[in-house]
């Protein structure tokens, strides 16, 4: 029952979860950003027991590195981070909001059909088959080069709105 | 006594073998054995960047020092040993006793977890780097160089938790410039990863050892120097210290920590600095390939810290030689100079390292050589365009004149190499 690798299970599943729930309830916008890095940690740790490392890179790199980094700048240059209470405006409008998308994602989960086997078997060494699979016409090529173009745009957009005028 | 030299030429593989034979005969289980080595493998690890550092500030001191007229730690005090070596011992001691300060209204729980979570990401780098041939290498993952990476995007935490949770203007102002100068200068320091991971074909820090017949400082000098000025960027040394601009706004994110709290911060921005120079030695200069090694595994432990020192003397010489740069230079420096180069560099160095097998160049040597040509090929079309660029400015500037009186129109490299507020150093 109590395997060393269902108790790590557990216990990383918890530390991602629980700090996902402090996230949600801390009173400070900064403590709610660091709750959810260590949310982004559980999360990399679930990847590092799936033997999943470069998706454990990737989580460590995209929502540590990029995601959080972001946040965190955008709340540093908010004013008057240091009061910690706060209610929102309008707190009905608030939840019926945050249960509608929450209602809609997991609905959207819902949908998905959940495989019983891996799609593409993967060999030990599995970081050339994710190359091969992105940049292969059978395979994600066009999703990929599609998101290289998305990417692109919003770069573009991005100089065009902070463009000094 | 042919043994005996088998046994050390070969120390940690022969050891940690013979340990595990031990720990046989005791009775324990082989889950249990592995267990204990990989802690007693770990706490290696860990102890090679702390000792490397007692003698790195040490050969900071004295080197700024020199290169400041002065003397610098010298028999200070009784027992500071022959010339002060143990100085950073009493230093680590004096520090040890003094009083943990916490500012009023600073955020205590991110206070106090700034110095711990520094730490941790300056010593979960040394995991990856590999030793030695084989076996001496915390873990030699797939991901390699990747993890490395991922793991460098650590410290900007420590440097915006420790900046936020002071309380302090200073310390914001530094975590400001810190994070804006860390995220700029990662996008330069992956593009020149780049190229030494596609000449290797894997990401794995041994395989790229492994790959380095040639070490590829021959072959790609250019990823080489772009990866330099990064990574001098991203572990925040003169001339690109700007998170913690002691001349200007105390010391930076950690203006307000006190005693080994404050020690933390140093001993992690030390451990950085080796670590850095482990990392470009593995990447640019061989790793722990080097004579001997094949006979004496060994030796390749000590041939990559010779490597990352003298990578670490590069550092201190502009530490204690160069001015600082001021923070939109060092943005621009990034921005329009070496994103652009290194954008420029990898699809040049991809292209021609897929054509040189029609031309008739398989050795590796014509291989190495033929990269070389294109990457001094690179740095002159650099060179040229700066040059270029240059003259434009001034032209433009020039007609402006004509108009009215204004000084320069933009912040531009050549600008860049001397500051002359800055010129004043530090004498630390």
């Amino acid at each position: 029952m109590f395997t060393v690798p269902r108790l790590l299970f557990l216990c990383f599943a918890f530390i991602a979860l629980g700090s996902a729930v402090r996230m949600v309830v801390a009173h400070q916008v900064f403590h709610a950003a660091f709750w959810l890095i260590l949310s982004f940690f559980g999360i990399a740790a679930l990847y590092v027991m799936l033997e999943a490392p470069f998706m454990t890179g990737l989580q460590l790199f995209l929502y540590i590195g990029g995601v959080a980094v972001l946040n965190i700048m955008a709340i540093m240059v908010t004013r008057q981070m240091m009061h910690p209470r706060r209610t929102a405006n309008d707190p009905l409008t608030a939840a019926l909001m945050a249960f509608s998308t929450f209602s809609f994602i997991l609905w959207m989960i819902l949908q998905l059909p959940f495989p019983n086997e891996p799609q593409v078997p993967a060999p030990v060494g599995n970081l050339p088959v994710i190359g091969e699979l992105l940049v292969d016409v059978n395979g994600y090529a066009l999703p990929f080069e599609l998101v290289s173009l998305l990417l692109f745009v919003v770069l573009l957009s991005v100089l065009y709105l902070a463009k000094e005028r | 006594m042919l043994e005996i030299l088998r046994f050390l030429s070969d120390f940690f593989v022969n050891a940690g073998a013979l340990l595990q034979q031990w720990f046989h005969q005791w009775g324990l289980s082989a889950a249990w054995s592995r267990v204990v080595l990989d802690i007693a493998g770990s706490l290696i690890i860990v102890a090679v960047p702390f000792t490397a550092i007692f003698f790195l500030i040490w050969v900071t001191r004295k080197v700024i020092a020199r290169i400041q007229d002065r003397l610098g730690p010298n028999n200070s005090g009784t027992w500071a040993g022959p010339f002060a070596l143990f100085q950073t011992v009493a230093d680590a001691i004096k520090i040890l006793t003094k009083e943990f300060i916490v500012p009023i209204g600073a955020d205590k729980s991110i206070f106090f977890i700034a110095p711990i979570f520094v730490l941790l990401a300056a010593l979960a780098i040394w995991v990856v780097v590999p030793f030695g041939p084989s076996g001496m290498q915390g873990a030699d993952l797939s991901i390699g160089i990747f993890y490395v990476v991922s793991i460098s995007s650590l410290a900007l935490f420590s440097i915006v938790m420790a900046g936020w949770s002071s309380r302090n203007k200073y310390a914001i102002i530094g975590a400001f410039r810190g994070v804006s100068q860390i995220v700029s200068y990662e996008i330069p320091q992956v593009l020149a990863i780049l190229p030494p991971v596609m000449l290797t074909g894997s990401l794995s820090m041994q395989d790229i050892v492994m790959a380095q017949d040639i070490p590829y400082i021959v072959s790609l000098p250019v990823p080489a120097f772009i990866f330099l000025l990064a990574v001098l960027a991203e572990i925040g040394r003169l001339p690109l210290e700007q998170a913690e601009a002691d001349a200007e706004i105390v010391a930076g994110y950690f203006t307000e920590y006190s005693g080994m709290m404050f020690g933390a911060f140093y001993l992690a921005e030390f451990i950085n600095n080796f670590a850095a120079g482990v990392i470009f030695a593995t990447l640019f200069l061989g790793g722990w390939r080097g004579p001997f090694v094949e006979q004496i595994p060994v030796l390749g432990a000590f041939w990559l810290l010779l490597k990352a020192f003298l990578v670490f003397l590069i550092f201190c010489f502009f530490w204690g030689a160069m001015p600082r740069l001021r923070i939109d230079h060092i943005l621009s420096l990034n921005w329009k100079f070496l994103v652009p180069l290194a954008l420029v560099t990898l699809p040049v160095l991809a292209l021609s390292n897929k054509l040189l097998p029609y031309i008739g160049v398989t050795s590796p040597w014509g291989q190495a050589l033929c990269l070389l040509g294109v990457n001094i090929a690179v740095a002159a079309g650099a060179a040229w365009s700066l040059t270029w660029v240059d003259d434009y400015v001034n032209r433009q500037s020039e007609e402006l004149h004509m108009t009215f009186v204004m000084p320069s129109v933009a912040p531009e490299f050549g600008d860049l190499l001397v500051d002359g507020d800055d010129l004043l150093q530090e004498s630390s």
